[in-house]
């Protein structure tokens, strides 16, 4: 008994001890670490709290602590998501968008980054670059409006569509199919330069004596491209699509409300558009709140799913 | 002794009932001058830039309110409604909050006193609110509207219309009255009638898109209860009406669908813009001026402002009565303001106390004085308006200005017709000036609206939770509904096969059923 008490103590000495030396030899570094400390507990881990408001039915004048807990045992909010008419539809678009993404959206960035990697003019590597990030820079509200102009039944979208048999009258938004489509690939426009930045300075650290011991293997750009550059950056494809799919939840709702209409809001309502509606729009800020910690509790089990996965299949993960 | 001791007491009461009295009459006496300062919270107003402001605290008629007053004015104004709710859920109270009374603050008023963004003033009215306490006390007819259904005062509401005003038909449909002549035809009476219009405005005068509004306007008619067009089909108006002390909602009745399939028709026969979820105002108005459209549904002001931009010199509008039956029968609705419009009443958050609650009280029954009254309307006397034969006329400043702008933005920054005032019938005859205007006015208010209008739509407090929740999903599932069956998505069918079972399965009985009682108890 007293045995093992000592050991404790110990062990809770020697731990103690250890940070003290080294923080007696290093006390600059825990001083540099302060303002990074401070700012993931101010504006990470205490906003969590806020969080209880969604097991609370909020009233501003009460405040947190004085708010009432919501009925069925505080779980009311979440029982009214899942049951709301809207549930089914908001997660079905919310799903489909992020997928068609992933699917679209995540290689596109690679491939523009591995293209962009074989240019060997620097002049015109640095301009491919920077026209390509443009359109990352431009305000949603700005896109947005330039996507409803080309989409109008005489613009050029509608007529490229109409190549294939389809007459649009009106907008192209205002159908229903169409809506993924527009999205997908407008999203795609915007970000694939901006994305592409990553992985550029990924091939930037390849070590360029593996291509040389390639090139002497009789190896030619293709098989350079395949052996060397792809297992060069695998391992930040395999970061960055862990991080993908853990925000597979996440579609914002700023370009959706911007561009949803009543003919398309069938196909275009997501979750975070609807919380908009009653969360913000009709200020049930614990209905909002419910529906955020439901979004994180998926992507976080998205996430632990996809790093297992990856573990199996490839040996490597986020952690 | 005992005689005397009585006759003591009563001449007590007496004494204490006059001085009483004579305290609650006091008159305040303006200007305050203690150097005080109110702030309060708008949402900004999205008509001040037509006359080149930005807000409120540049238009004259506040600074001339504050000067006659006695009180500094500080306006805040968030950008919208949502701006406005972030700013009230997230930031230190001002003094006076002015927003719409039903339908913005969700919860309605019951949450705003629970939130603290309203109070209750019925004990400082009286004292500090003389003027106003002595009007509304005057107008029983306003009442249901000026207290909650619990007896007491949280609000001093806004624009009210004085009784049998027909300035509160401000909506409803607008058509070209050269076209009409070019046709041979009288205004159109029936849906038949419209038809044959839009029809023959396509194919012999080439308007490429006959029927184009606004998507707010066009929402309106929808959302908020308009009967231009539903009374043919036996439907009162597209929203929520009183009929003989039952509440009905339009959208939701049966008749609803021959509604639907009327501009279905349109649709299909490219009579009706194509974009209507979408259109913006501009491109509506500019549609009318060049041809492009021969009908509208928008609102007096805009008549003026669209006569006004044209260039060209036949263009001419008329506005169009609510639609008839075939055989004749009275129209029975078009969307109206109630007497109490409620878009601008004021509420004094409880954080508001002391003399700052003072200052607010005075500044509010300022509007309610012969000279806040004036001011309100008309503006500044030899500014914007003059005194002719006794009567107030608004000067050449406002009604022809040299610059072109539009006198609904001058009334609102030099007068101040957006807050909680009265208006003077006197002066909205003077803001609707042109021909056109007084015949759309004279066309839009032949309806029996009176008989269907609820004056006071709040919802009773307990019930503003879950009516708000229900609320929120059905207008959403009926705004989709109603578009997809106009461009044809949803075949006619569905109305009574998905339609009906789908408001139904989303609680629309019992929105009805909260709608009822909500009715009886404030009205």
């Amino acid at each position: 008994m007293e045995r093992k008490t000592a050991s404790v103590t110990t062990r809770k000495l020697s731990w103690i001890t250890i940070l003290q030396r080294d923080f007696k030899a290093n006390g600059g570094a825990y001083l540099l670490a302060v303002p990074v400390i401070a700012y993931f507990i101010l504006f990470a881990y205490k906003p969590l709290f806020g969080a209880i408001i969604a097991f609370k039915d909020f009233s501003r004048r009460r405040g947190i602590w004085g708010s009432p807990w919501a009925d069925n045992f505080g779980f009311e909010h979440f029982i009214d998501f899942f049951t709301s008419v809207y549930f089914e539809r908001t997660l079905r678009n919310t799903l489909t968008i992020s997928l068609a993404n992933i699917l679209f959206g995540f290689p596109l960035p690679i491939i523009l980054a591995l293209l962009i990697n074989e240019i060997h003019n620097k002049k015109y590597k640095r301009l491919v670059q920077t026209v390509s990030y443009m359109p990352y820079f431009i305000s949603t509200v700005v896109v947005c409006s330039m996507i409803t102009l080309f989409t109008d039944e005489k613009a050029f979208v509608a007529e490229i569509v109409g190549w294939f048999g389809m007459d649009v009258t009106g907008n192209l938004l205002n159908y229903e199919k169409a809506f993924l489509p527009i999205y997908t690939i407008s999203t795609i426009w915007q970000s694939t330069g901006w994305n592409s930045i990553i992985y550029l300075a990924a091939l930037s650290s390849i070590d360029m004596e593996l291509y040389e011991a390639a090139r002497i293997d009789g190896a030619n750009r293709w098989k350079q491209t395949l052996h060397v550059t792809i297992p060069g950056i695998s391992s930040t494809i395999i970061l960055l699509l862990i991080l993908a799919v853990g925000n597979a939840m996440n579609v914002g709702y700023e370009k959706v409300i911007l561009l949803y209409n009543d003919l398309n809001r069938n196909s275009a309502d997501v979750i975070s558009s609807y919380v908009y509606r009653r969360g913000i729009e009709q200020a049930d800020f614990s209905f909002g709140t419910a529906v955020g910690l439901f979004n994180s509790v998926i992507n976080f089990a998205f996430v632990v799913t996809a790093n297992k996965i990856s573990h199996k299949v490839t040996g490597a993960g986020l952690w | 002794m005992k005689k005397f001791a009585v006759k003591m007491v009563l001449m007590l009461l007496v004494l204490m009932m006059a001085f009483g009295s004579c305290l609650a009459e006091a008159a305040v006496e303006y200007p305050v001058g203690n150097g005080a300062k109110v702030t309060i919270v708008r949402k900004a107003d999205p008509d001040l830039p037509t006359v080149g402001m930005t807000s409120y605290n540049e238009a004259p008629g506040v600074a001339a309110w504050a000067e006659q007053t006695g009180i500094e004015i500080e306006v805040i104004e968030p950008a919208d409604l949502n701006a406005l709710l972030v700013y009230l859920a997230s930031s230190d109270l001002p003094d006076i909050v002015v927003m719409k009374n039903v339908g913005e603050y969700p919860g309605g008023i019951g949450k705003m006193v629970e939130d603290g963004v309203a109070s209750d003033l019925t004990d400082d009215l009286p004292l500090y609110a003389p003027d106003y306490w002595e009007y509304i006390n005057n107008h029983p007819e306003y009442l249901s509207n000026a207290r909650m259904d619990d007896g007491r005062f949280y609000l001093i509401p806004s624009t009210i219309y004085p009784t049998g005003s027909p300035y509160r038909y401000w909506f409803g449909m607008v058509a070209r009255q050269e076209y009409l002549d070019q046709l041979g035809m009288e205004f159109p009476k029936t849906p038949d009638d419209l038809y044959t219009y839009l029809k023959r405005c396509k194919d012999e005068l080439g308007v490429e898109t006959p029927f184009m509004s606004d998507v707010s306007r066009w929402n309106l008619a929808w959302e908020s209860g308009d009967g231009s067009f539903t009374a043919p089909f036996g439907v009162v108006s597209t929203g929520v009406y009183n009929d003989n002390g039952t509440v009905h909602y339009g959208a939701a009745e049966k008749e609803f669908k021959d509604v639907l399939l009327f501009f279905n028709k349109l649709y299909a026969d490219g009579l009706l813009d194509p974009n209507f979820t979408v259109t913006d105002e501009a491109i509506a108005n500019s549609a009318m001026m060049s041809g492009k459209s021969a009908l509208m549904l928008t609102a007096a002001s805009r008549i003026a402002n669209m006569m006004k931009a044209s260039t060209d010199p036949n263009f001419s509008l008329v506005g169009i009565p609510p639609l008839n039956k075939a055989d004749g029968t009275e129209a029975y609705f078009v969307f109206a303001s109630t007497y109490i419009e409620g878009s601008f009443c004021a509420f004094i958050p409880e954080t508001t106390t002391g003399e700052r609650r003072i200052n607010a009280l005075k500044l509010l029954n300022y509007y309610y004085t012969d000279a806040g009254h004036i001011l309100s309307n008309y503006g500044v006397e030899g500014e914007t308006f003059d005194i002719v034969d006794g009567k107030y006329v608004l000067n050449d400043f406002m009604v022809n200005n040299p610059d072109a702008l539009p006198l609904d933005g001058l009334l609102r920054t030099y007068a101040l017709m957006n807050w909680p005032m009265y208006y003077d019938d006197e002066m909205l005859a003077q803001r609707y000036g042109l021909p056109e205007q007084a015949a759309a006015f004279k066309n839009w208010a032949a309806n029996e609206g009176d008989k269907y209008q609820i004056q006071n739509t709040s919802i009773l407090p307990k019930y503003a939770d879950e009516y708000a929740k229900l609320w929120t999903d059905i207008k959403t599932y009926m705004a989709e509904y109603r578009s997809q069956f106009i461009i044809g998505a949803k075949a006619p069918e569905t109305f009574e096969s998905e339609y009906l079972p789908t408001l139904e399965k989303m609680g629309m009985p019992r929105v009805l059923e909260i709608l009822q009682e909500s009715f009886e108890a404030f009205n």
